[in-house]
């Protein structure tokens, strides 16, 4: 169990000042959870298949995706898990800078497990990340934890 | 040619039976018998005068009383033949005639005139060339006309010959003229389709040539005047010698004609002309040379049938080569399509032979040559576009008589033919012709003076033309199927160029639409680290710079999220003029209820009061851009507000039969909806520009800091469905926001 408890949320972002703020916020609001952090596509989907520099790589515990990403994109990413009978049930949660129907909908199609709006002002970021940590981490059983909230 | 007087006149002239008039021209005698007994049942009553005995005398008789042997063989012959027609030599009573035979009412009818000399071989011959002579020198219809003229005044000796067309149906002009010097030409007047009744045209095109030997001599009885068994005259449709009915003969007279003679030129079987031909004396004109005028007559009709469908060939050519040209520059041309047309005005209005042309794309309307004003065609587009088409194209000859407006300008366009280009849009190809009395050269003599007089008015050729004026008053030439086969042509070949454009557009759209979205994400992106590295700048060091340096840090912080929120809002406004509209039918109630429920925190924040004074209603339109353009209008009224005042905002509308004060209401017969507020209102110089893109009355920082788009996106949403959004206001009196939804879907 405590092993589990290690495990990490992946954040697949490629703007650092997002990657920043986010961790920033997980030690102000000093949330467990050990971040993984990955800048592209690519290297999201090495981490997860544990190919190339990420071999030894620990499964995580939820993935948060944005969509925008150079190289290969969120929505490609978000297809392959999802098409993957091992990575299927991980949890994928978008986290995207975009109101677009398109996009959240989009999204949805293709399996997300939730879609959150990713606010510019640190303040408004807060409560989501707080309301991303109360949810996930304290009210819902994630798979493979034997339906034990994590907090 | 019956002249055309009173619709009253006119209609007698239409009734009057002038093929029972029973009787005939004085110059020859009449007999009509019966089969196969040959014996005479009615003779014209001058009858003694050719052959010596009484009507009554013959009457009864068989022919062989009266007839030579061998001529009654001749007839006998020509009786047995299946049509009996034609001439037959005839001596009777020791005189010789020409004979000419046909059969009416039960009866063979036999028209004797005495013959005048023999023509002979050699003057056979002269004839023979005579006839042919016009076929082989002329060039071109007209010239053939004039040859024709001269060989049948040659042939027959009248003073003045016409050939007279009808131009279409409804009138007539004189196109070639042979005449002596000391008579009046009439070479080129026009004539109403009234001045020849509708029988007289019948019997045009049964008896192709008609001789009135006489116009002042006393038609000759037959005797009987009745046929018994039909208690009517004997029917003289086909008889050479019908007399004449008084009104022509009437007109003959008032116009100073001895003799006049008429030849029909019939094409398939219809008449489309005649040679008229006028003598101020009487002219006994021989039947050989009637005959070779006759067949003149025919030879020509053949020859200029052919001559036409060449030039019709001709100019389907000449215009297939014009449409041609015109796709061929429109493709190469780098322009825009419609300058690209305008600079092939020429070939345009080549196309479908007309004086002007205007070209309604979409755009401000694009006029070649002679055309009604911009406003007058934009008006005239609006009415096309509410009228039913054959297919795709429309067209008329009295524009001024199916449209009124037009009356203005009948001199340009009394003549219209249009083409659709787009089913679903206003969007036309328009040929003008102007008044065809503009068109026309008077070639008479318009100087001289009317002659008054029982009955003449009429007769004379200059109340002839004033006649044939008032017929064709505000109509243009007509536009013929090769015209409105060439407009169609050129509408199929504009809507493929067009759908060229369309498709570059679309594609150019699509290309628009990714370049947008990325620069808008890559540019909002580093705007969103900017904002949150000032943050964390804020947070980690903001005790340290002080006040001031806060202060800063914090416009750095809102001046790069304001430029975010501009970029998003142009990213939406330049995709809203290309979304499509997903209609149906909607509840503008719950759409309201739905728009206030996310608004609300906004409004509570305000301290505003909502008032939606009655139930809005269902009716048809995009449920998710009418949200949108209801949030926008809540949230403005819900930001401009008056200090110190207890605030209010009022959401309703107004049905088509409530009154609302001019100019609030564009269209008579829809909904109008509004949101009303008692905030700071807005001067009526601004009314306009609050619309615009980007455009603000206040500092940024003010009433919440709007972002300028959301009036501009609200009015395009507006204009999509093909309504109107606008505003009553004035500074300190609130503002009212109006829209409308046009017409729905189609």
């Amino acid at each position: 169990m405590m092993d589990e408890l290690k495990r990490p949320v992946l954040l697949v972002e490629d703007s650092d000042p997002d990657a920043e703020a986010l961790q920033r916020l997980v030690r102000k609001l000093s949330l467990s959870w050990p971040i993984m952090r990955v800048a592209d596509g690519e290297s999201a989907l090495d981490y997860l298949f544990q190919r190339g520099a990420y071999v030894d790589a620990p499964r995580p515990m939820l993935v948060l995706l944005d969509l925008h990403l150079p190289g290969v994109g969120g929505r490609e990413i978000l297809a392959t898990l999802k098409a993957d009978a091992h990575l299927r049930s991980l949890p994928v949660i978008v986290f995207s800078n975009s109101k677009r129907v398109e996009d959240v909908d989009g999204a949805y199609e293709l399996g997300a497990n939730s879609y959150l709006f990713k606010p510019s002002r640190l303040e408004e970021l807060e409560d989501v990340v707080s309301a991303l940590h109360h949810f996930w981490f304290n009210v819902a059983r994630l798979p493979g934890l034997g339906g034990l909230p994590l907090g | 040619m019956n002249p055309p007087v009173s619709q009253t006149e006119l209609t007698e002239c239409d009734r009057e039976p002038i093929h029972l008039l029973g009787g005939i021209q004085p110059h020859g005698a009449l007999v009509a018998f019966s089969e196969p007994d040959l014996t005479l049942r009615v003779v014209s009553a001058n009858i003694e005068a050719w052959l010596g005995r009484a009507p009554q005398a013959l009457l009864g008789q068989p022919l062989a009383e009266f007839l030579h042997p061998t001529s009654l063989a001749l007839l006998t012959r020509a009786l047995s033949q299946h049509a009996p027609v034609g001439t037959l030599r005839i001596e009777a009573a020791g005189h010789a005639f020409v004979g000419l035979l046909h059969r009416s009412d039960g009866l063979a009818v036999l028209d004797l005139e005495p013959v005048t000399g023999d023509v002979g071989e050699e003057g056979a011959l002269v004839m023979v060339d005579q006839i042919l002579s016009p076929l082989t020198r002329a060039k071109g219809p007209r010239a053939l006309l004039q040859e024709v003229a001269g060989a049948v005044r040659t042939l027959s000796g009248f003073d003045r010959v016409m050939v007279y067309l009808f131009d279409s149906d409804w009138h007539g002009e004189v196109v070639a003229e042979s005449r002596d010097p000391a008579m009046d030409s009439f070479l080129g007047l026009h004539f109403p389709a009234s001045d020849i009744p509708v029988q007289a045209r019948a019997l045009y095109v049964r008896n192709t040539l008609r001789l009135i030997a006489d116009a002042r001599a006393r038609p000759v009885p037959l005797v009987p005047a009745v046929l018994p068994e039909l208690g009517r005259p004997l029917d003289l449709s086909g008889a050479a010698l019908r007399s004449v009915s008084p009104v022509h003969l009437e007109y003959l007279a008032n116009m100073g004609v001895g003799a006049s003679m008429s030849i029909s030129l019939l094409r398939e079987g219809a008449l489309w002309g005649l040679i008229a031909c006028h003598h101020r004396t009487p002219l006994k004109v021989p039947a050989a040379a009637r005959r070779a005028c006759d067949v003149l007559a025919r030879l020509v009709s053949l020859q200029l049938a052919s001559e036409e469908r060449a030039a019709t060939a001709a100019e389907l050519a000449r215009r297939a080569q014009f449409q041609t040209q015109l796709m061929e520059r429109l493709s190469a041309g780098s322009s825009s399509l419609p300058v690209s047309l305008s600079r092939e005005a020429d070939s345009v209005l080549g196309l479908t032979g007309s004086t002007g042309a205007a070209l309604l794309l979409g755009e401000a309307p694009i006029l070649m040559g002679a055309t009604p004003t911009l406003d007058e065609v934009k008006a005239l587009g609006e009415w096309l576009a509410r009228q039913s088409f054959e297919g795709t194209t429309f067209h008329t000859e009295r524009l001024g008589q199916v449209y009124e407006p037009a009356q203005a300008y009948l001199d340009v366009a009394s003549g219209l033919l249009a083409v659709r280009l787009d089913p679903s849009a206003p969007r036309f190809v328009i040929w003008f012709r102007p008044e065809v009395t503009r068109t026309v050269t008077w070639a008479g003599n318009p100087s001289k003076p009317v002659v008054q007089g029982p009955g003449t008015q009429r007769l004379h050729p200059r109340a002839s033309f004033v006649a044939w004026q008032e017929t064709v008053q505000g109509a243009s030439l007509p536009w013929t199927s090769e015209d409105r086969t060439a407009a169609a042509g050129l509408r199929g070949a504009l809507v493929g160029v067009l759908l060229r454009h369309a498709a570059a557009l679309t594609r150019s759209n699509a290309e628009l639409d990714a370049f947008g979205g990325t620069v808008a994400h890559d540019l909002k992106e580093p705007l969103r680290g900017i904002q949150q590295y000032v943050s964390f700048l804020l947070e980690d060091v903001g005790e340290a710079v002080g006040s001031e340096g806060r202060k800063q840090l914090e416009e750095v912080r809102w001046l790069a999220g304001r430029t975010q929120g501009q970029m998003e809002a142009l990213f939406e406004y330049s995709r809203v003029g290309r979304v499509e509209l997903s209609w149906g039918q909607a509840d503008m109630q719950e759409i309201l209820e739905d728009v206030l429920t996310i608004v609300s925190s906004r409004i509570h924040e305000n301290q505003i009061e909502v008032r939606v004074p009655r139930r809005l209603p269902v009716l048809a339109c995009d449920r998710v851009r009418i949200h949108q353009v209801w949030s926008n209008l809540l949230t403005n009224a819900a930001k401009y507000h008056q200090a110190g005042k207890p605030r209010w905002v009022e959401a309703g509308f107004i049905t088509p039969e409530e009154p609302l004060s001019n100019p609030a209401r564009r269209r008579a017969d829809e909904y109008v909806f509004y949101v009303r507020d008692n905030g700071i209102g807005i001067s009526e110089r601004f009314h306009e520009t609050i619309f615009e893109m980007f455009r603000r009355l206040h500092p940024a920082h003010a009433y919440g800091g709007g972002n300028g788009a959301g009036l501009a996106i609200a009015r395009r949403l507006i204009q999509l469905h093909g309504g109107d959004l606008w505003v009553e206001s004035a500074p300190g009196q609130g503002s009212t926001f109006y829209f409308t939804l046009g017409k729905g879907p189609g």
